[in-house]
């Protein structure tokens, strides 16, 4: 089984505006929050944020692998997030994907339903450890003393097809389905350092339960970490917000197994600097940035076309809304 | 990103307080060090004790940004009661109007300080003005303060006490806690409760700020 696709990133950071007596309120999609690493704040009970994301990789190309070199991935994401209390949020997304392939086309199709839930809760000096309360959500990290923590777990569940053949056999990695369910754990952690800025950080794995022929994708760890810079804010104006991001992103893959033996051609180390920038326009946050791979060591390198490492770039876009 | 973390300050909640200046008192709004803007028509009412305990007709003046305050005779500690309205929180932050105005809200309330100073502390122990959420110097040796926090004069319990907003103590069944006295602090506690029909507001959130020279 080739191992040439990212799994969508679950911990999507969507985007609330908000400004209270200083910047902005952050809640776990809002102003303040990267691309990629998980924000560990939760919504107000009964809140709900709806949100759209595209992340768009483009592969480079191997003279080896002529004609069926991999040329992109399109993943997009339609989620909502709910807050069942205001330490507990609970999500569910739906991804649809696109895989490009040189000389065999496209393969296309809804991909794994996932549900996930966050646990929020937070440490104020003096204080110790508690759960989010009603103070907790929406909260302005430029204004607060404690540093915020999701404990993060998810299941997907294999909704999507895995077994579309173009003309060449079925590539697991071309199908927008893994065909079976994977578990997602993490811890995330959030805090105001300045008035206008912020860090997060995060460490995840997901684990590929293996289908019935012994055949499993490798697993996934990372460990991400953001500063997010309030760039500019006037609540009263149309566009209320602009904050820029930086972002490094580690990224583990193990190798992919075939009727439970590692597969050659799998599996690495890699990682990203992503910059991008987030806007609170009205009601509506939009987030885009661009994912760029700068070291990688990945287990057999050559044997690799099309896997994680060897994108030319990673294009995400966000678009979200509170209700 | 170690620069900025270097160079940064957090913006804590804001605090109305009383410095002491000599014989007067000056109202400042903002955490330690910060001088913020602030209306002066939320000062609702100014209070002056003497050494004794006894009211003094309190003299309101302004060195050009803030409120200050003087009294006709030798006050021992002197007090404001500061009304900064209604609030509520949205996924857009806090913002300074009514519940009935806004949509989307959160949270609401009405936010009420109690702000004193001692100019005299040895003089101002057990010396309460009466206001409905008060910090109450009781007992000073000089290393350790021991205060009291009364809620419409009765002791409240498991309240935390900050000082420049660092959580110095927890206040005990009788409302008391003990903390470590030093120069200039701002001792602050808070107290919110449910108002029962409020148009306005669902909660309001009382605070009590202690300052010593």
């Amino acid at each position: 089984m080739k191992r040439s696709f990212a799994i969508l990133l679950y911990f999507c950071s969507l985007s609330l505006g908000a400004w209270a007596h200083h910047g902005g309120t952050s809640t776990s999609q809002g102003p303040g929050t990267p691309l990629e690493t998980n924000s560990p704040l939760t919504l107000p009970k009964g809140g709900t944020v709806v949100y759209t994301r595209a992340e768009i990789a483009s592969f480079r190309k191997f003279m080896d692998f002529d004609p069926n070199n991999v040329d992109s991935f399109q993943f997009y994401q339609m989620g909502i997030s709910h807050g069942l209390t205001d330490y507990l949020t609970a999500t569910a997304i739906v991804p649809y994907t696109i895989k490009s392939q040189d000389g065999l086309g496209s393969t296309r199709g809804f991909g794994d339903g996932k549900v996930l839930l966050t646990l929020g809760f937070n440490y104020a000096p003096g204080e110790g450890l508690q759960l989010n309360g009603e103070e907790d959500t929406a909260v302005n990290l430029g204004t607060s003393e404690k540093t915020y923590f999701g404990l993060l777990t998810g299941i997907s569940m294999p909704t999507g097809r895995y077994d579309i053949d173009l003309g060449a056999g079925v590539d697991s990695g071309q199908q927008p389905g893994f065909g079976t369910p994977t578990l997602t754990a993490g811890l995330s952690m959030t805090r105001g350092i300045t008035e206008r800025f912020n860090i997060a950080a995060d460490v995840s794995a997901d684990f590929f339960t293996p289908r019935r022929n012994g055949d499993k994708f490798g697993n996934e760890f990372r460990a991400n970490l953001a500063g997010v810079l309030e760039l500019y804010a006037d609540r009263e104006a149309f566009v209320r917000r602009i904050d820029g991001i930086l972002e490094l992103n580690y990224l583990h893959i193990t190798r992919d197994e075939t009727a439970r033996v590692s597969e050659l051609g799998t599996g690495g180390r890699i990682l990203y600097l992503t910059p991008g920038v987030r806007m609170q326009v009205g009601d509506v946050n939009i987030g885009a940035g661009v994912k760029l791979p700068i070291a990688s060591a990945l287990n057999e390198r050559s044997l690799q076309q099309g896997s994680e490492g060897l994108e030319k770039f990673r294009l995400i876009m966000t678009v979200s809304t509170y209700f | 990103m170690l620069v900025v973390l270097a160079l940064g300050q957090l913006a804590l909640a804001h605090d109305f307080w009383l410095k002491p200046q000599g014989r007067k008192a000056v109202l400042w709004y903002g955490h330690a060090s910060e001088d913020s803007d602030y209306d002066r028509g939320n000062l609702k009412k100014s209070l002056a004790l003497n050494a004794q305990g006894e009211p003094l007709k309190v003299v309101q003046g302004s060195d050009g940004k803030h409120i200050v305050l003087s009294s006709q005779g030798e006050a021992a500690q002197l007090a404001v009661e500061m009304d900064t309205g209604f609030w509520v929180k949205t996924v857009q932050g806090w913002k300074n109007e009514s519940k009935r105005t806004a949509s989307g809200v959160l949270l609401s309330e009405w936010s009420l300080y109690y702000s004193k100073v001692l100019l005299k502390p040895e003089a101002c122990l057990n010396q309460p003005f009466g206001q409905p959420l008060e910090l109450v110097p009781v007992a000073l040796d000089g290393k350790s303060l021991k205060v009291r926090l009364l809620l419409h004069g009765k002791g409240l319990a498991d309240v935390k006490l900050y000082d420049q907003h660092q959580k110095v103590a927890d206040t005990d069944q009788a409302g008391e806690a003990t903390v470590d006295y030093r120069q200039a602090m701002v001792l602050s506690a808070s107290c919110r409760q449910p108002l029962a029909n409020n148009p306005d507001a669902d909660r309001i959130n009382l605070h009590a700020v202690l300052s010593l020279p």
